[in-house]
């Protein structure tokens, strides 16, 4: 493929790279989000505003402790939901279901609490580890159907993992909406959930679109010196799990060989059948732990607004821009959390539009998915 | 002959290329003179493809010059090379299977619009087939065709871009007898007309039929070049190898070792993947210590029928037994559980995968054993590169690293990692059948002789062999009984001492039937 530019005697030539030198995919993902960053400085000028304000601003984030404290807390539901894709997007099982698996591992974390309000307590330790149980589970099983669909009838599982984000956020909308069961103006919890609020100042129950809030027994404990929440632990765990996994285990193993082909797999006596599932229960589960992790250090509720920042969305970039390596993974979230981060310190200092700084944020994410593309292609100029 | 005041089609000079770890070209000096067919000749991994993908401008050289046609061009992708009139039939086609004929011959072509003017290139494409006297369906879809057909797909895709130099990389490998003859009188037309021909085979017979001059390399180096009519086969093959090559295997008579079959097939019946009945009512034993061969033009059924002995492929009716266990439409898992080897037809995406290193497809279904597995779940990492290394060795594999993909082998040294991995011993599993489809195919010269040796070697030791071959001389050569297959059904099964070619050949045909005797075979 060749394009003129016209009026001279140049054309660009794009060509795909037959092998890709080692130091590229890093080298490349720095440049374009550099790019992306002076880029970003033409919405600034646009909206009036020096643009050296704003990257000031990004400086902060990476130079405050609390700032970048901040940011790493905001990058931890992205850890999960793109840790979670690093398998099933190894064998070519493409899970764009991150979203609603870690609604579902949310949602029913959220039991037993609801179990508190309503009067039945269990005893303080048990309550994090019962939760984080129920999450990895429910929303492993949740991930499975897709995978059997796929592997009994060749459904396609892009547009299954997809519609069932739908799904999940309907039950969430069913469960918490005002008259909905777990809507924390129900009266099964009123007693106890008043006295609660009580204490902390409030008398009456509003009974907005959400559930009763988490008690602290219930809470992800946040770590010493540094402050942030103990999710993060468990998400470097999980990512050194999933090395272990994909570089020393037969499950790696066979996963990248079904990856490569189909065909091979069969010869190799790999039973897909059996392995997308496995598969899909782990990615379900951890990215259904991002959900319970997510609920217990942020939200603190759950709500639809869970949903808002697409963690299950970025998750598939992040997990792209990895190279569906799980330690890379952790860092390229945290790269996200710090944009993420810069946008809400501009808003709030520099008086801009949410929109203006979700741009921002956009144009990186773009100038990134383009870098990918010079990984993978060379464009060259060439004389006529 | 070509006239010599004309410059040379091709000349490449002091041609270098290394690769991490393999120096794949050493100084290589290549000229191929407009409207010959040149042979080249060489070992497998001598570099024979690398060269060629260089003037195709798919790698680049370290160093060297190129002139084609008289002129220095600097070759950079295919595109210079189309441009210059070159292509290339690859060692391993790129076609895209779920596409027709048309599509995949004007693939990237502009010369039919933006919106394809599907009519005009179904026409030329027809037109330009019967020039070189042959016939193709330009709406037929690639997976239906014959290797044969697929061929002169790739050869379209050349022709229509106006190629004048053409390079074949084993072709004929992959052809029936009768395709590979059609393909050399359109390949003499080409000649003809001017064109010309860069040939590859490691069969000698071939090159010396149909090649003016031929080039033979040896682990990067040009060692000469010759006139093929002028020298022997035994000559030819000892410039490739730089040793005596035994073209024929002693084998001792078989010893009995067991009345019972290792492989009983009885009244079986399978679909191929066009859905048609490709395996019809075929009943065989193999007994340990034989090598059964199954004679037949490729594409009779019999890639089929192994695939379903080996649990691949679904049979629709019938049984197989193997050592004992009824094991129709069971698991390929649980077949190779019960000692059997398989080499299968396609190295690529099904006895390989291409992408994953050396190491990783050195234990592709050994994989979830002791001592290539601990504890069930985790990989034994030190003894599987161990075991890469010893197998890779045992074979004579070039290689630059087990931890490189398996893409980077030479075709041949592609299949000598499959047989390195089928064929090996490991404890607490015994070898009791090896399923060999196509074994030699695409191998030089000296490692066909080394697999026959193993082979055979292995029907010594009581193995039972299933040997699937289109090389007539091959199965006569191997083969203690021989059964003809034809159409999907068995003609009869004869022993090797009483074959008689000719009939083996009408039986293959279909033009004879012998009714096997109830009787054991014996
Ligand atoms: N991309 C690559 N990276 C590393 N090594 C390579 C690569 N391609 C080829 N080689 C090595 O270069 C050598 C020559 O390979 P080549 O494919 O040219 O052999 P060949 O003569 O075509 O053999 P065959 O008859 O088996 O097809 C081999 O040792 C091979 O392993
Ligand atoms: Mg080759």
């Amino acid at each position: 493929m060749a394009i003129k530019i016209p009026g001279t005697r140049y054309a660009i030539k794009v060509e795909r790279r037959l092998e890709i030198p080692r130091a590229i995919p890093a080298l490349v993902s720095i440049v374009s989000a550099i790019a992306g960053i002076l880029l970003g400085g033409i919405i600034f000028l646009a909206v009036g505003i020096n643009p050296m304000e704003a990257y000031a601003r990004i400086g902060r984030v990476v130079t405050d402790p609390e700032m970048l404290g901040n940011a790493i807390e905001v990058s931890i539901p992205i850890m999960f939901t793109s840790l979670a894709l690093i398998l099933p997007f190894r064998m070519a099982f493409y899970n764009i279901g991150g979203e609603g698996q870690f609604e579902i591992g949310a949602v029913v974390a959220m039991i037993p609490v609801i179990w508190y309000w309503a009067g039945f307590e269990l005893p303080g330790p048990l309550y994090l580890p019962l939760m984080a149980l129920l999450a990895f589970v429910a929303a492993g099983l949740w991930a499975m159907v897709p995978a059997f669909l796929r592997a009994r009838w060749k459904v396609n599982e892009i547009l299954v993992t997809l519609m069932m984000n739908f799904i999940s956020l309907q039950i969430i909308w069913y469960l918490v909406s005002p008259g909905g069961p777990w809507n924390e103006a129900n009266p099964a919890f009123r007693e106890r959930y008043l006295a609660y609020l009580k204490e902390q100042g409030v008398s009456i129950i509003p009974g907005f679109k959400g559930t009763p809030v988490i008690p602290e027994v219930a809470r992800m404990p946040t770590l010493p010196v540094i402050g942030i929440n103990a999710g993060l632990i468990l998400a470097i765990i999980i990512a050194i799990i999933l090395w272990f996994l994909s570089t020393k285990t037969i499950l790696g193993y066979e996963v990248r060989i079904v990856g490569e082909s189909e065909k091979a797999a069969q010869y190799a006596g790999i039973n897909y059948l059996k392995l997308v599932l496995l598969v899909m229960f782990i990615s379900g589960g951890i990215a259904g732990l991002g959900g319970f992790v997510n609920l217990t250090a942020d939200l603190l509720k759950l709500s639809p607004e869970i949903a808002t920042p697409g963690y299950g969305y970025t998750g598939i970039i992040s997990a792209w821009l990895s190279r569906l390596n799980p330690i890379a993974a952790l860092f390229v979230s945290v790269f996200f959390g710090i944009l993420t981060q810069s946008a809400y310190v501009m808003q709030q200092e520099l008086r801009i539009s949410h929109y203006v700084s979700v741009g921002f944020e956009g144009l990186i994410f773009i100038l990134l998915v383009i870098g990918d593309f010079f990984v993978h292609y060379r464009v060259r100029i060439i004389k006529r | 002959m070509a006239s010599e005041e004309k410059p040379p089609a091709v000349l490449m000079k002091g041609i270098v290329k290394q690769f991490p770890g393999v120096l794949a070209l050493d100084h290589v000096d290549f000229e191929v003179k407009a409207g010959e067919i040149h042979g080249l000749l060489g070992e497998n991994g001598a570099g024979k493809t690398t060269l060629m993908s260089i003037l195709y401008g798919v790698y680049k050289a370290d160093a060297g010059e190129i002139y084609i046609h008289g002129r220095k061009v600097n070759i950079r992708s295919p595109k210079d090379a189309i441009k210059l009139g070159i292509g290339m039939v690859p060692q391993h086609f790129k076609l895209v299977m779920a596409h027709t004929v048309v599509e995949n011959v004007i693939l990237g072509l502009k010369e039919f619009g933006m919106v394809l003017r599907m009519k005009e290139a179904e026409k030329k494409i027809v037109e330009l087939a019967s020039t070189y006297g042959f016939k193709i369906n330009p709406k037929a879809k690639i997976w239906q065709l014959s290797m044969g057909e697929r061929q002169y797909v790739e050869l379209l895709k050349a022709l229509i871009r106006k190629a004048n130099i053409l390079i074949l990389d084993e072709p004929t490998t992959v052809l029936t007898p009768q395709e590979t003859r059609e393909l050399f009188s359109t390949l003499k037309r080409m000649r003809e007309e001017g064109k010309s021909i860069i040939f590859i085979s490691h069969k000698l017979e071939e090159v010396k039929e149909l090649c003016d001059r031929v080039t033979v390399l040896r682990k990067g180096r040009v060692v000469g070049t010759v006139d093929p009519k002028k020298v022997s086969l035994a000559d030819l093959a000892k410039m490739m190898v730089g040793r005596e090559v035994l073209f024929r295997i002693k084998k001792e008579p078989r010893k009995v070792v067991s009345e019972e079959p290792i492989l009983k097939v009885k009244g079986l019946y399978a679909l191929s993947d066009k859905g048609v009945m490709a395996v019809k009512n075929v009943s065989l034993e193999v007994y340990p210590g034989e090598i059964l061969g199954i004679a037949g033009i490729a594409g009779s059924g019999q890639e089929e029928l192994a695939e379903v002995i080996t649990g691949m492929r679904k049979a629709e009716k019938g049984k197989v037994v193997i050592a004992g266990v009824d094991v129709t439409n069971t698991s390929p898992k649980k077949i190779f559980e019960l000692g059997v080897a398989y080499i299968p037809e396609s190295r690529i995406y099904v006895g390989t995968a291409p992408n994953l290193t050396i190491w990783e497809n050195m234990i592709m279904r050994h994989h979830r054993y002791p001592p290539f597995v601990k504890n069930k779940i985790v990989l034994n990492l030190p003894y599987i590169f161990e075991f890469a290394k010893k197998r890779a060795k045992e074979l004579n594999m070039m290689y630059s690293s087990i931890f490189a993909p398996a893409r980077t082998l030479s075709g041949g040294n592609l299949q000598r990692l499959i047989l390195a991995r089928e064929l090996a011993e490991t404890p607490g599993r015994k070898t009791r059948l090896i399923v060999a489809v196509y074994p030699t195919r695409g191998l030089d010269v000296g490692a066909t002789e080394y697999v026959r040796k193993v082979l055979i070697e292995q029907r010594n030791r009581g193995v039972g062999v299933l040997l699937i071959s289109e090389d007539l001389e091959e199965i006569l050569m191997l083969s203690d009984r021989i059964a003809v297959i034809h159409n999907g059904e068995i003609m009869g099964v004869v022993k090797a001492e009483e074959a008689n070619i000719e009939e083996i050949g009408l039986m293959m045909g279909g033009a004879l039937r012998k009714t096997v005797s109830e009787k054991k075979a014996q």
